[in-house]
Parts: structure tokens; sequence; C-alpha cells
């Protein structure tokens, strides 16, 4: 069984700001939208979603 | 996925209301001792990576993934913490041997509920911080919005969710490892004090303390082990939690979990083809509604499967024969690996006095609680 291969096709990235006045979903839901974009894709064709954040505390909630 | 990864060990410790001489670590390396020792590895040799699911805020520390390795034998390898149920973490382990890059990989998850003193405070921690929070609503008072929508929507009465508390909290008398079995009576259920309405107190599953381990393998290794039991489908998902658009009436969730852990085992007829499940049972009308979400019975039918005996340890379709959250006890993160520990168990034979005849595909379903709307949900076969 050899390593299903796999790339990157897409990507997205807010502005880095010092103090966003978008809520956390919203600049999740920004990026998130310029990806797709990028490549030609939509909600539909995306098997799955991982999302990295940590800690907790750090995003105020559990 | 038939027989590519496969469940060779299992280890637990506990499980306790309170457990004053042990800490989580310790109750961690007492149930890995044991999968370990049950599967035939050594960790520091034969275990290509490790998975743990947990909680910042329900252990105390932040960045939580730094206090795993010591107590599992996972010093200086790879050691993956997922913020999520059992079930996911079982989910990254079978993803990480179907790369064909690990040959060996554990799961853990653990409770210390008891040294948790402000648990509804954590919760309602969980509730969206702009929209919902300020509101200052108990969580368990989602659980109890949800129940009234079921009941009221698929007409399943409370005396239907009553037997569901006297069934788990009975089955859990046989299971040596359950904290909370008893013998009590629908009467007790129904006239307990309401905590929101429709739930009692006694319809609320009570947390425990302890530990559960599993060790997973690819095929090769797997069958040279004692007693496999193979992983054949699992799947997850989550739902919208916002509580202003979600859908009160249904699990969502499960369903989708379902199907798509159905879909990778190849199961047509879940009603059929699965002879015994362990679904979540946090509160007592979650297993009627999961019941129903994962198919194994129509919409709205669940309560009266439960009235008829069917979902009994005796039934055609025995539910939660281990006793469920309602009598092994909630275990936070580890509630879903407690649904695949009685999973294994039966399909190995190993259930002692409460084990089934004749069965050799199970279900284990998992969900996050309140106020989440993710789930999962994994089909076993000896």
């Amino acid at each position: 069984m050899s390593m299903r291969r796999v790339a990157v096709v897409g990507a997205g990235m807010t502005r880095f700001v010092r103090r966003a006045l978008e809520t956390p979903k919203e600049l999740s839901w920004q990026a998130a939208r310029m990806a797709l974009d990028s490549c030609g894709l939509t909600l539909n064709d995306v098997g799955g979603v991982c999302i990295g954040s940590a800690p907790d505390a750090f995003d105020g909630v559990k | 996925m038939n027989n590519r990864v496969a469940i060779i060990g299992v280890g637990w410790a506990g499980f306790r209301p309170v457990t004053p001489e042990e800490s989580y670590k310790e109750l961690m390396y007492a149930a890995a001792a044991r999968a370990y020792a049950d599967a035939g590895v050594d960790p520091r040799r034969d275990v290509d990576g490790f998975v743990t699911v947990a909680e910042d805020f329900h252990e105390g520390t932040s960045i939580f993934d730094e206090y795993v390795p010591d107590q599992l034998g996972a010093a200086q390898r790879p050691v993956h913490t997922i913020t999520g149920d059992g079930l996911h973490g079982l989910a990254a382990a079978v993803m990480q041997i179907l790369t064909a890059r690990f040959r060996v990989v554990v799961v853990e998850g653990h409770s210390k509920a008891s040294n948790i003193l402000t648990l509804p405070d954590i919760t309602a921690y969980a509730l969206d911080p702009i929209l919902n929070r300020p509101l200052g609503v108990h969580p368990i008072a989602i659980a109890g919005l949800e129940a009234h929508a079921y009941l009221h929507e698929t007409g399943t009465t409370r005396e239907q969710c009553a037997g569901v508390v006297v069934k788990n909290r009975r089955n859990a008398l046989k299971n040596p490892a359950a904290a909370y079995g008893a013998a009590i009576s629908s009467q007790d259920v129904l006239a307990a004090d309401i905590v929101a309405s429709p739930l009692s107190r006694l319809e609320v599953s009570d947390h425990a303390d302890g530990a559960i381990v599993l060790v997973l393998a690819e095929a090769g290794t797997a069958r040279l082990s004692g007693h496999p039991v193979w992983v054949r489908g699992i799947g997850w998902a989550t739902d919208s939690p916002s509580l202003e658009s979600r859908d009160w009436t249904r699990a969502v969730y499960a369903e989708r979990a379902a199907s798509m852990a159905y879909t990778m085992a190849g199961i047509k007829d879940p009603g059929t083809e699965i002879h015994f499940a362990e679904v979540d049972d946090t509160y007592a009308y979650k297993e009627l509604q999961h019941l129903e979400a994962v198919g194994l019975c129509g919409r709205g039918q669940a309560g009266r499967l439960m009235a008829d005996g069917v979902i009994g340890p005796d039934g055609r379709l025995p539910i939660n024969v281990s006793g469920g959250s309602l009598g092994v006890g909630h275990l936070l993160e580890a509630t879903g690996l407690a649904k695949v520990l009685e999973v294994v168990l039966q399909l190995r034979g190993q259930a002692g006095s409460r084990q089934l005849r004749g069965v050799s595909t199970g279900l284990a379903q998992s969900w996050r609680g309140v106020p989440t709307t993710s789930g999962a949900a994994t089909v076993l076969s000896a």
C-alpha cells in the first residue's frame, strides 16, 4: 500500500492587523472564501475540514 | 474499507465517581499498560503514533498536548492531540494507518471530571461568545429545549425516556467497570427533581473518572494478534452549532456521521446488518433520538422499541448493554471510546455476564454534548 499523493490546490489569507474589527468567524470565512476562489472550487467539492486553533483560552471559547 | 485497520488491544482504568488517590496521568498510565499488554506491543518499540483526545479547559492546562506523551510511553514520538470526542481520535488514528506510514497507532481518552469544580461554567464557555453567552443560559437548558422539541415532534413520551434510564442503569449492574448501576423504576425517574424541563435529574448522566486506551494496527500486524476487531467504517460530522438556526428535533450530525461510516463499511441496511449498538445517552432522550438518526429504526419509533423491550439486553437490537453513559458514567472526551470498548468486548466474547450471543457487527456512536452539534460513528466487526 503506497501513500496517496496529496497537493495543496488553493490558499487564502486575511490581512494581519493589530486589532481586527472582524469576529474570528468572519476572519475564517474570509480566508476560506479566498482559498476556494483561488482554485475555483465550492463547498460542495470539500470532503472534510481541518481547523487548527489552540489553546482554547486564546479564542475565549471552549 | 473492510479488513484494513483493526483494534488489537484495549485497556481501561475506572470508572468511578471520584478517584482522589490517582491523577489523570496515573489513570492514563494504567489504561495504557493494560492495552499494551492486551495487544502484545511495546510502546517504545512497536507503536508508530499516539492520538489523545482532550479539552484544555477540562484538564486545567493550556496546550494539553504537552502533558500527553510521558505516561503513554510516547515521548520523542509522533503525538497528536485533538479537542474532540474519542471517536474523532479513533478516526485520526485510522487515517494515520491508511497513509501506510504508520503500522500501529494508539488512541487515548480520559476523564478526571471529579477534579472539575465548575463544569457547567466551562460548558457555558462553549456557547457563542457574542450572541448566546450573554444570555446567561445554563447549558443544560439547551438539552431541555431539544428534548421538548424531539418529544413533541415524534410523539415520544417522558415514560419512554424514563425507560431508557431504567434499562441502562440496570444493564450497568452487569458491568464491573460501571459507576452507576442501579435497580430503579420509571416512577423514580419521573418523580426526581426536574433540572431542565422536561429532564429530571435521573435522565442526566453523571460524570465518572477513568481512562481508555485502544491499540490499532494495519491488517498484516492485526492478523497476527489474538482477536482483531476490524474498523469497517468511521464517520464524523458537525452541524451548525448556532442555537438560532439548528434543527432542534433531529440529530443531523449523527445522521451524517452514520451515513459516512455505513458507506465506508458497505452497510446497506443498518437495521439488519448491525446486531447491537452503543449510542450516546448523555441524556435519556438522546439515546432514542440517536437510535433514529443512525438509521437503526424509523423516525419516532425508538420510544416504542424501548417500551416493547426490543432494545433491552435480551431484545432483538440491544442498545447500550454496557450501561451507557447513564450507567457507566459520562467520561467527557473518553465517552466515545467507552462505546467502542463495549463493542470490542462484545465482539471478542469477553463481556462477562452481559455477553450478547451471536453478534458479529456493532455500532458505536458519540456526541460532543451541549451546546455542540458534533458527533461520530463507527462500524466494527469481529
